[in-house]
């Protein structure tokens, strides 16, 4: 084998297209790594900016407060004045909740460009705070981003078919089959050679690449497991199409039906079997209607309005905590009566935003069911949850923004209702959101996914070789 | 001339890989249109049936302050494009809802992208991505043969031998192709063309139409720029392998590649900012709406101006006019702050159109969204004439507010008329894409005048 390398060595030294698509692949993969870094940089700042004016603004109502307490003005607005509860969360409170990045966020962007990230979560209604998305161009969204995951999922494969189209048909067509042949090897190990020499140094490049790239951009050097689970995924996948190429190349009767054949298969599974599961899953379990959902919740929050008073004494017979002790001003009826309201619109929301969750996690179900059919949907599936820009991650981070909100709801509501002499600053809640541990088991199914395909391509491959030759 | 043709469109409908091919783009196209007109038969629906429950809310506020009816305010919602079957565009990924209320321009809510799965990310399949980067694929397929293959075989060297001129086979072989694709084309033009007619309302449907055919012929000139490009790079090549390899790596490049390299360059050197950054200077530029201070030097002129001292002596109620002050204050700002923000995603858009000159893919793209009225312009269209209705209303409801000396207005809420949106005309909507459409040509005239000469190198 060795000498079947080092003989090979020479033809690839001198074949163009090798190098020109090797060289675009890691161009092309260091793009991706720079946007990927751009990207997570950008939202690093947006975070930043969150962080900075909740900050910002606490030290300020810590300040004033003191300020206000020294001189104490003769007619402040309560809105205003950040010893009131009121106050403080009208004009002080800049509280946020943020989607933590892991730490492999810059291989793959994801789905992080178009679901939000950074809420603030008030005691209002969900819907005033939950759409509010991050500002992007809708033709950027549409298209995706050129990111590390990108170039390995389409143009690796698409490289792979340049370099290894027809290694075997090639020499048919140039007529040097039969004095191959004639040679005392089996024809088998020749291509072997072929293939492990190219796919070696493909491959092996990618990888390079890879981890300069992540270091030269910045990347943590702690998170460099991270990127070589990505690595190993997406080596796995290079992997198979190297099988896919052997296997083909065995059966092809020229190089350009070869090239042909490998062309198609990248179609399929690359770009018509993701995007047509895509059209059925939206036929099968359509999302419910946003509009129909909009005008269920106009219609339910102004019933809510309506029934104001009825609403607030059954809220009060659940939170007697809440009831009026003494003589109740009126400016406390409004704020209870806004909260029996809220409570209601929420109740009414729950389970309409519950459907469109239902109808996701079908899809989804679906989805973790049939991707093993495509190793690019196995790819992009793994490097989405390995990057933590994958939708179940971000679901799991809306449960916990839904746990804020309703943790806010329970602190501000009885603070509002005592407005007056509010110094618990430190008591605002905060997020809690943890990502689980990394399945391995996971990360071993899409390896197997990818690889055991791989090797049942080869196998086939080298038994009609075998037979061909005999 | 036509004998190369007829022979060529003949050898291809008897070929089954062509024959495989073709029909099952068409079938996909076509199941795909389908299942777009359905949506937006439904999404249409469902925005009448909800802007139509808007409506009747509206009417019927009853005895109820005219700014309190201003806080209100309503929804105006998005109905999707007839031409949407053929293009969807960037559809998904804008919101089709926007809140128009009193003191704010909202942003629009809901991307229908967001209540689907990360396999969207995979493009959606829809006739305009099965035209924009498989039919190209198709076009490669029967063509990169079509010279190289006759060279290795020997018949090249026989045709010329024969007194057939190279133009004459060009020429042939390109209207063969041509006549097999349109058989793809057809169906595809003919969805857009029903859509047009079926879907488009009474008044819109010449428009609509004229879309429509628009559209069809816009794939038609970028196929045609594809086919001689193959054809050329069919006749330089020195085997039909290598005229392959080569056409392949150009629809990687060109079609894959190029248009996501090219809209992340183009934030690159046009950024937008982040939503937080745009929102909190936007709070702190527009200050407290009810804020007295901002107020102080209008109140003094209007005091000036009736020559009383105290705003309740005033023949006019003075919240209709404070408020009507914030308003205009306020729009003042948010023009300002919104027009930067479009003009950002124009410029990033132009960047863009700028990577025509490399492939006709981006330049395809953006005229076949702006055709179908699926386009970021035409959604600016939709939010600038939603946010001049909330504009309207609150000019027409703080009227009655400043006209009325009691607080609460016996309003008529009929005098607030519904939102209808009307869509730029093609004219309009075209405008800004004539780069693109002269790109577009361009390719087309350069490819063939490249494959015209090429026809030196058959000879060789």
């Amino acid at each position: 084998m060795p000498s079947l390398l080092r003989l090979e060595w020479r033809h690839v030294r001198r074949d163009p297209a090798f190098w020109l698509a090797t060289f675009i692949l890691a161009a092309a993969l260091l793009y991706g790594l720079a946007n990927g870094f751009a990207w997570t940089r950008f939202q690093a700042a947006a975070r930043t900016q969150a962080e900075t004016l909740a900050a910002e603004k606490l030290a300020a109502a810590r300040a004033d407060a003191a300020k206000l307490d020294a001189a104490p003005p003769p007619n402040l607005n309560p809105n205003l004045d950040p010893r009131d509860a009121r106050g403080f969360e009208f004009a002080y409170l800049r509280r946020f909740a943020v989607l933590p990045p892991a730490p492999a966020a810059a291989l793959a962007v994801g789905q992080s460009d178009l679901l939000p990230s950074v809420l603030r979560v008030t005691y209002r209604p969900r819907e005033t705070f939950l759409n509010h998305y991050e500002i992007e161009n809708p033709l950027r969204l549409l298209l995706g981003r050129f990111d590390a995951t990108f170039v390995a999922l389409y143009l690796l494969p698409l490289a792979i078919l340049v370099i290894a189209h027809g290694l075997l048909a090639r020499e048919r067509d140039g007529g040097t089959l039969a004095l191959l042949r004639a040679q005392p090897l089996s024809l088998a190990r020749w291509l072997a050679a072929r293939f492990v020499l190219r796919g070696g140094l493909v491959l092996g490049v990618f990888a390079l690449t890879t981890v300069l790239g992540w270091l030269a951009f910045g990347g943590a050097p702690s998170a460099l497991s991270a990127v070589a689970v990505w690595l190993a995924l997406t080596l796995a996948y290079g992997v198979f199409w190297f099988a896919l190429a052997w296997w083909i190349g065995t059966r092809a009767a020229t190089a350009s039906s070869s090239a042909l054949t490998l062309a198609g298969a990248w179609l399929v599974l690359v770009v018509l079997f993701p995007a047509g599961l895509n059209l059925t899953l939206k036929q099968l379990y359509p999302p419910p209607s946003r509009a129909a959902f909009q005008d269920d919740l106009r219609d339910g929050t102004d019933d809510a309005t309506r029934r104001g008073s009825q609403l607030l004494a059954q809220y009060l017979e659940d939170h007697p905590e809440l009831a009026p002790a003494g003589p109740a001003a009126n400016e406390n009826d409004f704020f209870r009566t806004r909260f029996a309201v809220n409570a209601e619109v929420e109740r009414l929301a729950a389970p309409l935003r519950a459907a469109f969750a239902a109808q996701l996690a079908r899809q989804q179900t679906v989805i973790e069911r049939l991707l093993w059919f495509s190793p690019a949907l196995v790819l992009h599936h793994s490097a989405l949850t390995l990057a933590g820009t994958d939708r179940t991650r971000h679901q799991r981070w809306l449960e916990a923004v839904g746990d804020l909100h309703t943790r806010t709801i329970d602190f501000f509501e009885p603070r509002l209702l005592r407005s007056a002499n509010f110094r618990d600053y430190d008591q605002v809640p905060a997020l809690d959101f943890r990502d689980p541990p990394a399945s391995s088991l996971a990360l071993l199914a899409a390896l197997a996914a990818l690889l055991l395909p791989a090797a049942a391509l080869i196998l086939f491959g080298t038994r009609t070789l075998r037979r061909n030759t005999l | 001339m036509l004998p190369i043709a007829r022979h060529t469109f003949t050898e291809l409908s008897r070929d089954g890989r062509f024959r495989l091919n073709a029909a099952l783009l068409v079938v996909l196209s076509v199941v795909a249109g389908l299942a777009g007109w359905q949506q937006v038969r439904a999404l249409r629906a469902e925005a009448a049936a909800a802007a139509a429950g808007e409506r009747g809310r509206w009417l019927d506020q009853g005895n109820k302050n005219t700014h309190s009816a201003a806080h209100y305010g309503v929804y105006a919602f998005k109905e999707p494009r007839p031409l949407a079957v053929v293009d969807p565009g960037v559809q998904a990924y804008l919101g089709s809802t926007v809140y128009l209320e009193a003191h704010k321009q909202n942003e629009p809510l809901y991307r229908p992208a967001q209540d689907g799965t990360a396999l969207q990310r995979f493009g959606d399949l829809s006739p305009a991505l099965v035209g924009q980067a498989l039919l190209p694929l198709l076009v490669i397929l029967l063509g990169f043969a079509a010279f190289a293959g006759e060279r290795e075989r020997g018949t090249l060297r026989q045709l010329l031998a024969l007194g057939v001129r190279p133009v004459d086979l060009l020429l042939g072989k390109a209207l063969g192709f041509t006549a097999a694709l349109a058989l793809v084309l057809a169906p595809l033009a003919l969805l857009g063309i029903a859509a047009a007619a079926a879907l488009a309302p009474a008044g819109q449907r010449t428009d609509e139409l004229l879309r429509a055919l628009a559209w069809a012929a816009a794939y038609a000139v970028y196929l045609g720029a594809f086919l001689f490009l193959t054809l050329a790079v069919s006749a330089l090549a020195r085997s039909p392998r290598t005229a392959l390899v080569v056409l392949l790596a150009f629809w990687l490049v060109g079609v894959v590649a190029l248009p996501r390299a090219l809209s992340d360059f183009g934030r690159t050197l046009h950024p937008t900012p982040s939503s937080i950054a745009f929102r909190t200077e936007l709070e702190a530029a527009l200050g407290d709406p009810h804020g007295r201070e901002t107020l102080e030097a209008q109140r003094v002129a209007i005091l000036k101006q009736y020559g009383v001292t105290k705003t309740q002596d005033l023949p006019v109620n003075w919240s209709g006019i404070a408020l009507q002050f914030g308003e205009e204050r306020a729009n003042g700002l948010f023009d300002r702050f919104y027009q930067n923000l479009w003009s950002t995603l124009v410029a990033q858009d132009r960047i863009f159109q700028l990577g025509a000159l490399l492939s006709p893919a981006p330049a395809l793209q953006l005229v076949s969204q702006a055709l179908a009225g699926n386009d970021t312009a035409q959604h600016f269209a939709f939010l600038t004439q939603a946010e001049h209705h909330r504009r309207e209303m609150q000019r027409t409801l703080n009227g009655a507010l400043r006209d009325s000396k009691g607080s609460t207005a016996a309003f008529e809420w009929g005098k607030i008329p519904p939102f209808v949106f009307n869509p730029p005309p093609l004219t309009t909507a075209l405008a800004p894409l004539l780069p693109s459409l002269g790109f577009l040509l361009a390719w087309f005239a350069v490819t063939a005048l490249v494959a015209l000469a090429s026809l030196r190198r058959l000879r060789a």
